[in-house]
């Protein structure tokens, strides 16, 4: 076993304002070259270990701070975040918060480090070449990083802590503010890192992502470790709870097809699956015996058809039969009329869209970043108005009303959670949108702390929503929509940053909602969510509707999603590629269509 | 948006000179403007400072810096014209206020000397980037950090003006009235200020972590990438700037 | 982390950070206040939210940046009135640091304070650079009155341009105050800044 470079024993960490500890007994070794995914709930304290690593604390942020910490030789806790760069180096979530803001080129950024090490100015030319190459930067090395794309500034922020050839890299959830092509992106990154023998700690919430690449996992659950380990060894412990440590589609899958009584493919049942190949490879087996045994016995491929699995998903979901039937009186409604929109003359945005909402239920809108999504939300709210065509929300033209009107018809969530808090307590925040549309503070009250109750956030009610982290900031503001009671909620990427339970817990909520009467549209990235939870798929690209319909029928279409620039859900994908004929959009469906084939 | 900038790229004669030079002529030749008895000089001071910006290129946008000046210099002759204690000779009448000639001129004077502070450090602003003056600062000795605090305005400022659209959009989708009576926009000011200023001190605090990263406050000495060099004969020209700001000094003692 | 003496120049890097947010803030608050179309300037929020949170150097120091640039990239005639933003984020810094943000009273007082040092610093400013007056209308005529009725020139100038700051700076300060108080605790702590518990 090599020597460790980042060792951590009985590291306890306590905030200087806190009660509790946000971090106690953590024990962590990572050998150079590897890499260790950090994973856990919402406040488990991922983020408190990369400061400690870091020497932030208590030398940036005030904290009492016990234990022994070694990394890349130092002892951050006792000589601080100063001396050990070079070192080590910390990226931390939103990429645009890691440039530093004194160069204005994308070499230049990447150089400022090296000018801080005194180096030559020759050697910080080569390095900075070799950095540029290695992250794909070539083509924006004399742009400006605030001009880059979101993936292109994580890439930019982890290229100038590379270029400094610091021994150990700490990622805090490096792709949880992007697209899946960015994240897709800074996944590369990360592994031109690691190829140079530096050892990568990465946060992470997406579990495709560290089962795929992790050497080994440490699980975190409210300050205290729940597990650690070889990854592989991690994934297939029966005992380790989803909500603590989510497995892979693949892998939750394959575990189930495996308890339904089926023999994978591959030898036994372990180990379970971590990728879309290794899936393939066991599951195959599977599909073509099932397959060879249904020829022989038509009454059993009868029992659960082809596409049976897709119906049973579908029926789980919500609203479907009221979207099929006429709206019911005062349901909401949401009109989309030939709608064309541009900012500057001559460059259309919106390009004729014509759709409707009818009836409770879940929709969602789907489309790669600078597709019109954005705008679209925007349109719906009145903040802008149609240059041709009309958008009405429950009877109401928003050209012929105020903003102020619309959203008591209309909440919506943006993206940017940052945007729009700014009350000392989360309950404010949460019942700020409800008292200003007019409703009674009690009765705005009420339905702020249902909310926040439904998205696991009661116990946070009065705490500062910038004393939170980004994840559960961004699940205050969909508290806050939702507590605004309006027919109509507009979720616009709900899913970013979030952890397992929080997805659960939104997934039950959005349902929940729709069952109780509105409609909610939902802007997403996370194909496998929206598959889940709505009945309707829009899709939007190039200020058009590219396709229009259930979930089954839109991931389907391979041109479509191509065209828009969007990835079907990885339970089709796989469906796929064994050879399935019906097409699954959930996990839950895959399986069914397995067993049935 | 962009930063703001006054910046006028060019490869002029006056672009060339290095930065530290036109500082010091700039600053000189504004204080000089002050300082000379004679108006007449500041008068030629301040054509000096033009055909230098002329020479430039800078002329167009001097103008519109010397034209957003005017409300002030309409105050000079307005209160000076009225009210300045020299006030002996009536020159005219308008809305049955008295404008006295040695008050007007008190004001004419003010005012060249406003237009050629304007044209002095225009000299700098516009043919400078605000990078390369601080470059040079720094390799005469300025504090990193300082230099820092000042060169990332230029990042950060346009990333904070960028997120006001949104936050109104985001705030008017939650109720918040922006239009109405000065009550109903004075209670706006909160909600639109408020979360732009909390996620700038957020962003800023992330943004110290990145600059720890980099070894910001590593002591030692640092590299400078693209150094800026002094032009040819700096001492010489940086020399002549203060010369023309001590002999107002020895003009106004000796002499005015 | 030790106490510092608020009079420590040693600023951590956190607090060189916050400059050129105070100087955007600065910048954007005065937008905001012309788009709201408030009859305020409000360009002085940043620099004494910064004094707030990180005492009179971090303070003063915002205030010399904010001229500095602005002086380099909007208005030339701003170097001129640096003084005046010094003193703006010294006292702002020095009154918060001693307790002065704690209640909404003490934090007008606070506002009435910084125009009072606003005014006394640009004054002498104000007369030499344009012998007293300030640019601003309706200070001026009222500059122009008083000089007429033989006021002596520095306490026209004063008046002048106190009467124009003294809306302004009690606002400033006021909303600076709002936002200050609303922050988390964990960033005014980081920052450096004392402020109260239960002082909301
Ligand atoms: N700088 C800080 N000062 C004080 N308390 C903090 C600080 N950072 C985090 N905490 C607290 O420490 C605990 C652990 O938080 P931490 O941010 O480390 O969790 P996390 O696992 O990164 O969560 P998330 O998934 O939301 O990012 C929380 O109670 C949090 O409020
Ligand atoms: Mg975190």
């Amino acid at each position: 076993m090599a020597e460790a470079i980042v060792t951590v024993e009985g590291l306890r960490v306590r905030y200087a304002l806190a009660d509790e500890p946000a971090l106690e007994g953590v024990r962590l070794e990572v050998e150079p070259g590897e890499f260790c995914g950090v994973t856990g709930p919402h406040g488990a304290g991922k983020s408190t270990l990369a400061y400690a690593l870091m020497g932030l604390l208590p030398h940036v942020m005030r904290a009492d701070v016990e234990g022994r910490v070694r990394v890349a030789g130092r002892d951050p806790i006792a000589e601080g975040a100063a001396r050990l760069a070079g070192d080590v180096a910390l990226c931390l979530q939103n990429p645009y918060n890691q440039i530093s803001g004194a160069r204005d080129t994308v070499y230049d950024e990447i150089a400022f480090g090296l000018e801080n090490l005194g180096l030559p100015p020759d050697e910080i030319r080569a390095r900075v070449d070799e950095a540029l190459a290695r992250f794909g930067l070539e083509a924006v090395a004399e742009e400006n990083p605030f001009a880059c794309s979101g993936g292109q500034v994580q890439r930019l922020a982890i290229a100038s802590a590379w270029v400094m050839r610091p021994r150990v890299l700490i990622l805090d959830e490096p792709t949880s503010q992007l697209d899946p092509h960015g994240a897709r992106e800074v996944e590369a990154a990360v592994e031109a890192a690691r190829r140079q023998g530096m050892a990568v700690i990465v946060i992470e919430h997406r579990a495709e992502w560290l089962a795929a690449r992790a050497d080994r996992l440490l699980v975190l659950r409210a300050g205290r470790p729940v597990a650690a380990g070889p990854a592989r060894r991690l994934y297939g412990a029966a005992e380790l709870q989803e909500e603590d440590l989510p497995r892979p589609v693949y892998t939750r899958v394959a575990r189930r097809v495996a308890e339904l009584g089926a023999e994978l493919g591959g030898g036994g049942t372990e180990p379970w699956p971590l990728t879309e190949d290794e899936a393939v490879g066991q599951l195959r087996p599977v599909v073509s015996r099932r397959a060879a045994g249904s020829a022989g016995d038509a009454r059993s491929a009868g029992t659960a058809g082809a596409a049976g699995g897709a119906d049973d998903a579908a029926a789980a979901r919500p609203g479907r039969a009221a979207t099929a039937g006429a709206a019911p009186a005062g349901s909401p409604s949401l009109l989309i009329d030939d709608v064309h929109f541009a900012y500057e003359p001559g460059r259309p945005v919106i390009r004729g869209i014509s759709t409707e909402i009818r009836g409770p239920g879940v929709t969602a809108l789907i489309g790669r970043n600078g597709g019109g999504k954005s705008t679209l939300l925007r349109l719906l709210l009145g903040l802008v108005r149609p240059d041709r065509g009309r958008v009405v929300v429950d009877g109401l033209d928003t050209a012929r009303a105020t903003v102020a009107q619309v959203a008591r018809r209309l909440a919506m969530a943006f993206q940017n959670p940052d945007d729009q808090l700014f009350l000392g307590t989360v309950l404010d925040e949460a019942m700020y949108g409800a008292k200003n549309i007019g409703r009674p503070p009690e009765a705005a009250r009420a339905s702020a702390v249902a909310a926040l109750e439904a998205l696991g956030l009661a116990g946070m009610a009065g705490r500062h929503p910038y004393d939170l982290g980004f994840g559960l900031r961004k699940l205050v503001t969909v508290a806050a929509a939702v507590a605004m009671e309006t027919p109509i909620l507009v979720l616009d990427e709900p899913t970013m940053a979030q952890d397992e339970p929080s997805l659960r817990r939104l997934a039950a909520l959005v349902r929940r909602l729709a069952e109780s009467g509105r409609h909610v549209l939902l802007v997403t990235h996370h194909m496998e969510f929206a598959a889940q939870v709505a009945e309707r798929v829009l899709v939007l690209s190039g200020g058009r509707i590219l396709a229009d319909g259930a979930p089954e029928d839109v991931f389907r279409r391979e041109d479509v999603l191509a065209a828009a620039g969007v990835e079907a859900p990885a339970a089709l994908r796989l469906a796929r590629r064994l050879g399935l004929a019906a097409s699954p959009v959930t996990p839950e469906g895959l399986c069914s269509a397995i067993m049935g084939s | 948006m962009r930063a703001p900038s006054l910046y006028v790229p060019g490869r002029s004669f006056v672009h060339r000179a290095d930065p530290l030079t036109k500082a010091a002529w700039a600053f000189s030749t504004a204080l000089a403007g002050f300082i000379v008895p004679d108006w007449r000089a500041t008068a030629a001071l301040l054509v000096l400072n033009l055909t230098l910006l002329g020479l430039a290129g800078a002329l167009r946008r001097t103008a519109r810096l010397i034209l957003a000046s005017a409300v002030l210099v309409a105050t000079f002759f307005v209160a000076q014209g009225l009210s300045h204690p020299s006030n002996a000779e009536p020159l005219f009448r308008v809305f049955g206020l008295t404008f006295y000639r040695e008050g007007l001129l008190v004001a004419w004077v003010l005012a060249l000397r406003l237009w050629n502070t304007i044209a002095a450090i225009g000299v700098l602003v516009f043919t400078v980037r605000p990078q390369d003056l601080v470059t040079a600062l720094l390799m005469r000795g300025l504090s990193p950090r300082a230099g820092y605090a000042l060169v990332s305005i230029i990042q950060v400022l346009p990333t904070l003006s960028a997120s006001v659209a949104t936050i109104l959009d985001a705030q008017r989708s939650r109720g918040v009235e922006t239009e109405g009576g000065l009550r109903v926009r004075l209670r706006a000011l909160l909600p639109m200020l408020a979360p732009l200023i909390m996620s700038a001190l957020a962003a800023a605090q992330d943004r110290a972590v990145a600059l720890e990263v980099r070894g910001f406050s590593r002591p030692g000495p640092r590299t400078i990438l693209r150094p800026v060099r002094d032009m040819a004969g700096a001492a010489f020209w940086r020399a002549v700037g203060l010369g023309v700001l001590v002999a107002a000094v020895l003009w106004r003692a000796l002499g005015g | 982390m030790e106490t510092r003496s608020i009079w420590s120049l040693r600023l951590t890097t956190f607090m060189i950070a916050l400059i050129p947010v105070a100087v955007a803030v600065n910048y954007v608050g005065k937008a905001i206040a012309a788009a709201l179309k408030l009859p305020l300037w409000l360009d002085s929020i940043g620099t004494v939210l910064a004094a707030m949170l990180g005492g009179p150097v971090v303070g003063a120091l915002s205030g010399a940046i904010n001229n500095i640039f602005y002086g380099l990239t909007a208005d030339p005639v701003s170097f001129w009135y640096a003084i005046t933003s010094i003193f703006i984020g010294l006292a702002a810094g020095y009154f918060a640091y001693t307790g002065w943000v704690q209640s909404t009273g003490r934090a007008i007082a606070l506002g009435l304070v910084v125009a009072l040092v606003s005014a006394v610093v640009s004054t002498p400013i104000n007369v030499i650079l344009w012998q007293g007056t300030t640019g601003n209308a309706w200070g001026d005529a009222l500059f122009t009155a008083l000089r007429i009725h033989e006021v002596p020139v520095w306490l026209a100038s004063f008046l002048d341009e106190f009467v124009v700051d003294l809306p302004d700076k009690v606002i400033t300060v006021f909303v600076a105050y709002l936002v200050f108080r609303g922050l988390p605790q964990r960033l005014v702590a980081q920052a450096g800044a004392r402020r109260v518990q239960g002082g909301r």
